[in-house]
């Protein structure tokens, strides 16, 4: 697993739209990393790349928010979630987003390693860790999918 | 009578049973749930014909499963069960789907497998003989684990229920297995085990729940 390294916010944007890139429907992303370690700056990043119109921000108070997408690989909703102030599993359970996303959408979710028992083994994770202001991006591929060429050249 | 609620997978299906009758219908197969269940009661109940101040016992098939299917079929059972002081009786998916596979004359190691979602199953094994008899707990596998597992035995094995359906591959590739592919469990069968057992309070079985429970609470939250 290799890191891409991000040192401005441009960068993790870019990052986020290369794995939008990647995408299919049904697919779950746990987004893991200290705060301000560029979780919500990355999902910026892959609803633009997924054909998200409107503006994406934190959903730390709404624990998930559904946007419409607009792109031709049968993506029709990004679910972008924050499970940051849940305070029990339970509530992780009640979203029910593994199952949300079965038919065309993808779920985002940052601080998802609180509901890790949850998504089963085939989900993409981004881990950020921030070293001097620079971010440095580890992506996990879900098993049985091509490796993610190019994501840390 | 009785009546059955069934919403462990994507399927929606209920049942009437009393006297020696009993009838079964599928609803909708493609998750509408919380659309179809209660106009499908109301549907089958006007087709006996009977009312809900008839039903003295409701059986509902409480998981493992579709976790946006069960909270409906619960939640349907208990507020009925509520309204109309009629007992609440709980069944698994899994012991449905045993069940059936013994109604077919299937004899000895049965696997029932829910489709667990996101690459995974629910699976329990029974014997089957005169009895129906679970031999473990109900599990969360991955549909390879599982079938490496059966895959050491020599002596034949019957996997049942919907997970057979969408892992055919990988579970009918154990020597000596045979996928008995049951799409979803039938009300009928729950109603038959539903008859015979102690009514008690229900609760969704979310098998995923234990393991994650321990994980978040050992979680350093800043």
């Amino acid at each position: 697993m290799s890191a891409r390294r991000c040192a401005r916010p441009e960068d993790t944007v870019a990052a986020g739209r290369a794995l939008a890139a990647w995408l299919a429907p049904g697919d779950v992303v746990v987004l893991t990393g200290a705060l301000g370690a560029g979780k919500t700056v990355f999902a910026t990043g892959v609803a633009a790349g997924l054909g998200v119109r409107e503006r994406v921000t934190s959903p730390t108070f709404t624990l998930v928010r559904p946007h419409a997408c607009a792109n031709d690989r049968g993506i029709a909703t990004l679910y972008h979630a924050d499970l940051y102030r849940v305070e029990s599993l339970d509530e992780v359970a009640d979203l029910a987003l593994g199952e949300l996303v079965e038919e065309s959408a993808v779920a985002l979710i940052e601080w998802g390693e609180r509901g890790d028992a949850l998504w089963g083994p085939v989900h993409w994770e981004v881990r950020f860790t921030l070293d001097d202001e620079v971010r440095e991006l580890a992506l996990v591929v879900p098993p049985g999918r091509a490796p993610a060429t190019g994501w840390a050249p | 009578m009785i009546l059955s609620i069934e919403t462990a997978t994507t399927a929606c299906a209920a049942g009437l049973a009393g006297g020696q009758r009993s009838v079964e219908a599928l609803l909708a197969s493609d998750r509408r749930h919380v659309e179809v269940l209660v106009p499908g009661i109301q549907g089958l109940l006007a087709a006996w014909p009977a009312t809900l101040r008839d039903v003295s016992r409701i059986v509902v098939d409480y998981g493992p499963g579709l976790f946006t299917g069960l909270r409906v079929g619960v939640a349907t059972a208990r507020a009925l069960a509520e309204a109309t002081g009629a007992e609440l009786v709980g069944v698994t998916s899994l012991e449905v789907y045993a069940t059936q596979a013994a109604a077919r004359g299937v004899t000895g190691a049965v696997v029932a497998v829910v489709d667990g979602r996101r690459g995974e199953l629910f699976a329990q094994p029974f014997a089957l003989g005169d009895e129906v008899e679970a031999l473990d707990a109900p599990r969360v596998v991955t549909p390879r684990d599982l079938a490496e597992h059966w895959a050491g035995g020599a002596s034949p094995v019957t996997f049942v229920g919907d997970g057979a359906i969408r892992y055919a591959r990988d579970l009918g590739a154990v020597p000596a297995a045979t996928c008995l592919l049951v799409p979803w469990p039938s009300p009928v069968t729950a109603m038959a085990i539903g008859a015979r057992r102690e009514a008690a309070p229900v609760h969704p079985l979310y098998l995923r729940e234990a393991d994650a429970v321990a994980n978040f609470a050992t979680r350093s939250r800043p």
